[in-house]
């Protein structure tokens, strides 16, 4: 099969998307004669391009990460453009990776309705929503969250060999759906900790303090 | 009150929509509510491009100086927000959803547990409250459904083929 990838990571150079995606491709070149064509879109004229290739391919992957429970403004901009293709994709396979930094997949379920709709609507067959939370620093570590992008690549792996995407599979990579109350205590814990190894390093690294962080510039 | 709309309308074609804006922002005023109405496609605004600058280097500022301090500064202002679009493709447009996310400043990056799911802390103590007004009523139910599912709450959503009146009160006792 020959796979288009658009990679709608707003973000210029090195993005989390992509981190995925690289794991993603290895597995699905498992499969002898398997393709690869990817396509980064990041500004207006490269929304118009996708749209282009969009049309003629045989199989399609939309990856972005969640922007506000929803896709980028730049990937909506592209699915604007496909709007002269509503009802006229009989036959093109269809999917989706949204990555993000809330660990639960709750928070992409919303989205995923929209995205499987909107595949029904161009006519597309569409495979399905591959959501993965806790995806904030993939391009800082290499080493870290090998689990992450272990799982990226297994289902670029069945889809290779099947052709589909194996819901299983995704459920269990997009686990946990929302936290378990009984967790609650633990996690509150971890957070803090992510509030302080992860956010507060990062602001203080450029000279914001502490209290700086809360500025509010514009209000109460 | 104080009222802010953003007309998130691409389509300079679309006149009907701009003159139903205008017309709902008289009818505010007439009833002694101050509206402000903002043409976003008249703006030259970037996309979030996702730098965290606003809140890792200059902490609720974002990185581009393109109007967007405005924006924010009359959102954080008003009493209510009235987020209007026209449904294309099934959401919210591009322009609008643009500036729905160039709104990461006015969020803090700290996590916290909300019941059973991550969110953020908030930068401001106090935030208005947000309506979305689409063209029409088809398609807002899966628009509904993501907004229903994010931090700040479910806006309410109406539109536009409800009487000026119906929204002015809808809008005023929310
Ligand atoms: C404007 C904006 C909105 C975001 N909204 C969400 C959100 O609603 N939920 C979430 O978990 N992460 C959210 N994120 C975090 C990104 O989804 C996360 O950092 C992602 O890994 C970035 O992917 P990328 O590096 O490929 O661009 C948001 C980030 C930005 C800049």
């Amino acid at each position: 099969m020959k796979l288009l990838i658009i990679n709608g990571s707003p973000k210029p150079g090195k993005n989390n998307t992509a981190v995925l995606l690289k794991r993603f491709i290895e597995g699905f070149k498992g499969t002898k004669g398997n393709e690869v064509e990817i396509f980064r879109m990041n500004n207006e004229q490269a929304y118009k391009e996708a749209a282009i290739r969009f049309e003629t391919a045989e199989a399609v992957l939309l990856a972005f990460p969640l922007y506000s429970y929803a896709m980028p403004a730049g990937v909506k901009t592209f699915i604007e453009e496909l709007e002269p293709l509503l009802g006229k994709c009989h036959g093109k396979k269809v999917g989706f990776l949204v990555q993000y930094g809330f660990i639960e997949a709750v928070h992409a379920r919303a989205l995923e309705t929209y995205l499987e709709y909107i595949s029904g609507m161009l006519c597309c067959d569409y495979l399905g929503t591959i959501i993965k939370g806790g995806c904030d620093g993939l391009t800082k570590s290499e080493k870290g969250n090998r689990k992450i992008r272990m799982g990226a690549y297994e289902i670029g792996k069945t889809f290779g060999a099947t052709g589909c995407f194996n819901k299983k599979q995704l459920d269990d990579y997009s686990a946990p759906e929302v936290q378990k109350k009984q967790n609650s205590f633990l996690l509150s814990i971890i957070i803090k900790i992510i509030n302080k190894v992860y956010w507060e390093k990062a602001f203080k690294k450029n000279g914001v303090t502490y209290e700086g962080s809360f500025a509010k510039p514009y209000g109460k | 009150m104080k009222i802010l709309i953003l007309n998130g309308n691409p389509k300079a074609e679309y006149e009907e929509f701009d003159l139903y804006l205008k017309d709902l922002q008289s009818l505010f005023e007439s009833k002694n509510h101050k509206t402000k109405l903002i043409m976003l496609r008249n703006l030259q605004l970037h996309d979030c491009i996702g730098c965290y600058a606003c809140w890792l280097k200059t902490p609720g500022i974002c990185f581009f100086d393109d109007g967007i301090d405005e924006i924010l500064k009359e959102y954080l202002a008003a009493d209510i927000v009235i987020s209007a679009s026209p449904v294309i493709m099934n959401f919210i447009s591009a322009l609008l959803k643009r500036v729905n996310d160039r709104m990461l400043p006015v969020m803090h990056p700290f996590l916290k547990l909300n019941e059973d799911r991550m969110g953020h802390f908030l930068r401001y103590s106090h935030y208005p409250k947000t309506v979305l007004l689409l063209d029409r009523p088809e398609g807002s139910n899966l628009i509904d459904m993501v907004y229903k599912n994010s931090q700040r709450g479910a806006p309410k959503i109406l539109n536009t083929k409800q009487s000026m009146e119906e929204i002015c009160n809808e809008v005023i006792n929310y």
